[in-house]
């Protein structure tokens, strides 16, 4: 029997798929799980047919994003958080992968070598996850508890993405490794700057890593600096996979981080 | 939601049970659009882009189901009759391409950005094939014909070549 595609038209009528005996492959943008769903003609279960899932909306204290709001649509959204537009533009796989890639979705995956998860966590998101019992806030550093894990259960969607609003003063880098424009990253830092001095690292570790630094921290040169990343990232659980191993990215995510540090304090990302 | 999708300007309703497939997949199997190449399967290659409301999308990542209610437009859309579409023509004269995998999604990421914005520079449109991998290694080529692309007479040209498939509906679908 061919597989079937299921397209709800509301969370609740998509939650109560997610029982269905088919066991439908839940699909955000689709990018990340339609290999597989297609390959092996698995049914899948289709959130971007659902409207109240797609969109930005900001209010004083939050920006709420909708689960299958793509990368195209953080960038045409110049009200959405700066960092994540810097993460939407520099997305691998082109144009067609930004206008079909979902912020919720690269979550979803939960895939250590991405840009998604260090940003949210580095944004101390919230994850709002939906089930047919209820709703559960998680905050994003909880919710990658691994790789490929998220919190996220059998019977649970991600609905939106909250950000809480920004301080002023906060002043932003962002800065990847990645050897090709078709590659995935190798190592990706978000540093920030406000009343505290903090850098996520993601991509080069298991899950994302948020370092706080010690005031003063922007006075110390630079081979010193890394050399205190360094220390700091001593006992990080360091990612492997064909692009670079663990011991590659050991070495290389502290100069990355020291770079988005320095971004941050230079220019910033422009909001 | 409508059942039916645009493709190519012409209605066409895709069987129940082949909406989990890939869009890609059905347009070269069930339609025999076979101008859509299938390379990686995987999003990365590119070769298997068309336009789904005007914008560039990997078909091997679309589930055949989403575009139901939506516009998608092929390579096979490009020409009319047999003139080709200056795009082709100016890839043609700069020999951007050399066993052809790659090129429908080549020109129609080039096609597209140039709709959306006539007046693209050769670096918006290097960054529109920032998604395109070519096994030939012909890149040099491809550089040259989007380069000229660029140039004012060029699209002029273009402007009034361009047909587009009318777009009634804001993409939705991702």
């Amino acid at each position: 029997m061919a597989a079937a595609y299921f397209a709800p038209a509301t969370v609740a009528e998509a939650t109560r798929l997610l029982g269905h005996a088919e066991r439908p492959t839940v699909l955000g943008g689709g990018t990340l799980t339609m290999p597989r769903a297609a390959a092996e003609g698995l049914a899948v279960l289709d959130l971007t047919t659902i409207p109240a899932l797609r969109g930005i909306t900001t209010s004083a204290d939050e920006t709420l994003i909708g689960a299958t709001t793509s990368y195209a649509d953080l960038l045409a959204t110049p009200v959405a958080p700066p960092l994540l537009r810097r993460i939407a533009a520099g997305i691998t796989g082109g144009p067609q992968i930004r206008n079909q890639g979902t912020i919720g979705g690269s979550a979803c995956c939960a895939n250590p070598a991405s840009d998604i998860p260090a940003g949210l966590v580095a944004l101390g998101a919230t994850m709002i996850v939906a089930s047919e019992t209820g709703t559960r806030r998680v905050p994003a550093r909880g919710f990658f508890r691994g790789p490929f894990a998220p919190d996220l259960r059998p019977d649970e969607i991600l609905t939106h993405i909250s950000v809480p609003a920004g301080r002023g003063g906060q002043s932003w880098g962002y800065v990847k490794l990645k050897h090709g424009e078709s590659s995935w990253p190798l190592a990706v830092t978000a540093a920030c700057i406000s009343a505290g001095i903090s850098v996520t690292i993601g991509a080069a570790t298991s899950v994302p890593t948020t370092l706080r630094l010690p005031p003063g921290t922007l006075t110390i040169p630079r081979e010193q600096l890394i050399g205190l990343l360094r220390e700091l990232l001593d006992d990080a659980h360091w990612w492997s996979d064909e692009l670079a191993d663990a011991a590659y990215r050991a070495t290389v995510a502290p100069v990355i981080a020291y770079r988005a540090l320095a971004q941050a304090r230079t220019e910033g990302i422009p909001a | 939601m409508s059942r039916s999708t645009i493709v190519n300007g012409q209605e066409t309703e895709f069987a129940a049970e082949r909406l989990a497939a890939s869009l890609a997949e059905v347009l070269r199997t069930d339609l025999g659009l076979t101008g859509t190449h299938l390379g990686c399967r995987n999003g990365d290659c590119g070769a298997c882009t068309v336009l789904i409301d005007g914008d560039p999308f990997k078909s091997c990542l679309v589930p055949a189901g989403r575009v139901r209610g939506h516009t998608v437009e092929t390579i096979e859309n490009l020409a009319t009759g047999d003139q080709i579409h200056p795009v082709q023509q100016q890839f043609w004269d700069a020999n951007a391409f050399q066993c052809g995998f790659c090129l429908a999604g080549q020109l129609l990421c080039t096609v597209a950005t140039l709709r959306a914005r006539p007046a693209a520079g050769p670096q918006d449109l290097h960054e529109a094939l920032a998604g395109n991998l070519c096994r030939c290694t012909g890149y040099q080529q491809v550089r040259q014909a989007i380069t000229a692309l660029s140039q004012s007479e060029t699209q002029a040209e273009l402007h009034q070549a361009s047909s587009p498939v009318v777009v009634t509906q804001v993409p939705t679908g991702r």
